[in-house]
Order: structure tokens, then sequence, then C-alpha cells
């Protein structure tokens, strides 16, 4: 890659990532919610692949690694779930039913599980778009 | 304000199609077909403009708000495309590392 990208991206790298964690933390708030704050994350992710190399990357934030946190923060999701169906809070019992309190109206610390839920999505979302990427193109056939 | 939507998104769009037509770069490609679907995005998104209307979030003391679906529908088409994006530079790395090359005029043998 010329030189000119490779300087321009370590500029771009923190106000992007900043960018996309607002998305996703104030996704209850806002337009937008945890998927496209993820995706945000995630476009910066395979930027750095695109720039400084495969092998240079693997090195940061290898695949495993990737996978592992998208298929953890996806199972945490679900635990969440059936810890709403155990019905802590209130007296029906439904899957993400809300068992946190639901805060001030219009404030970040408000809407319950919904939050936790949105950042769950964002993690989800980021590494599990940047490890697609990297299996799709590194990926070889026997021959 | 009116004409200004239909011409400033329809002049995104054919700036994008200019861009796949006649370039031969495939990441130039990408690029443009990038800029035709924010050219659809940004439509959508001025379509719902209003004077003195804030966007849709809830406050106390507002009282006129744009329409909120194209805020909720735009992040979902643009991470949709994302990940068709996703799709085609891996397909463009792969075709690098064969041909050696990213001109689409010089890749000739599209078979296996």
């Amino acid at each position: 890659m010329p030189r000119v990208i490779k300087i321009l991206t370590n500029y771009v790298i923190g106000p992007i990532i900043t960018f996309g964690v607002y998305i996703f933390i104030f996704g209850h708030l806002l337009p937008g919610e945890g998927f496209d704050g993820g995706m945000i994350v995630a476009s910066i992710l395979i930027l750095c692949i695109i720039v400084y190399g495969k092998d240079e990357m693997e090195k940061r934030i290898s695949v495993n690694t990737a996978v592992l946190i998208s298929v953890l923060s996806a199972i945490i999701f679900i635990i969440i779930g059936f810890v709403g169906m155990a019905g802590l809070r209130m007296e029906h019992k439904y899957f993400l039913d809300n068992f946190l309190p639901q805060g001030s109206f219009s404030h970040l610390f408000s809407g319950g599980i919904v939050p936790i839920l949105n950042i769950l999505v964002g993690f989800s979302v980021a590494f599990g778009f940047y490890a697609i990427f990297a299996y799709l193109s590194e990926y070889k056939t026997e021959e | 304000m009116g004409t200004l939507i239909y011409i400033s998104s329809f002049l995104l769009f054919l700036i994008g199609l200019y861009c796949v037509v006649v370039k031969n770069n495939l990441i130039k490609i990408i690029i443009g077909i990038k800029i035709m679907g924010y050219g659809v995005c940004l439509f959508y998104i001025m379509i719902s403009y209003k004077s003195n209307a804030i966007a849709p979030i809830v406050l106390k003391d507002a009282k006129n708000y744009t329409d909120p679906y194209p805020h909720a529908i735009i992040p979902a088409i643009m991470a949709a495309s994302f990940a068709a994006m996703i799709l085609m530079l891996a397909t463009s790395i792969r075709l690098y590392e064969k041909h050696k090359t990213l001109d689409m005029s010089k890749i000739k043998e599209l078979k296996g």
C-alpha cells in the first residue's frame, strides 16, 4: 500500500472507532443500534486488513480471537434472554424480559437491558464481519 | 428545497454510475457502487425533511418531528450494503492473488 494511505489510516482509526462505539452505546436513544455501530467498527478493522496486510493484523487480533468474541457475545445475549424468562422483577415471564431498573426517561442509563443487548450485538457484529472477511480472503481449496 | 433533493441525490447516483461504467480498477468499481448506494440513502433521508421539525428523538418540549421511518430503515440498508461490500472486497483480494492485477480489462479468463 502507498505510504499516504498508511499515514491517513493511522489518523482515521481513532475517530471512526469512537463513532461506532457511540452509535451502539446510545442505541436506545438515537437512530441506529448495535448492528450499525458494529458495522462501523468492522469497517475500520477491514480497512486495517487491507492497508497493513493480513499477517500484521493476525498478530494484533487473530481470527480465532475474533470468532471467540463474536460467539461469546451471542451466547451472553441468549443467557440474558433466559434470565429475563426467570421473572426476577415482574410477574410475567417472557424471553428477553426486562429485569433491570428502567431509569429516567431519555438518559443514557435507561431502558433496562436494551443498552446491554445493544453493546453485545455491536461486539458480535464487528468481530463477526472481521472474521468473515479474513476467512473469505484467506481460504484456499485443497488441490 | 423540493427540487434540490432530487437534483443532489440524482447527481450523487450519477457519479457512482460513471465510476462503475468507465473505470477499470476493481476497487474503484466497488467505491462507485457504494456511492450509488449513498445517493439512494441521501434521497430517502432528505425526503423526510420538514421545516421547523427536529429529528425523531422523543423530547419533552418538542411538537414537530420528521418522519422516523427513513431514520430507522436507512441504517439497516447501509448495513446490508456493507455486508455486500465485504463479499466484493474479499473476492477482489482473491482475484489479485490469482492474476496479480486489479485491472478488469486484463482479467480475461473467468473459468475456474
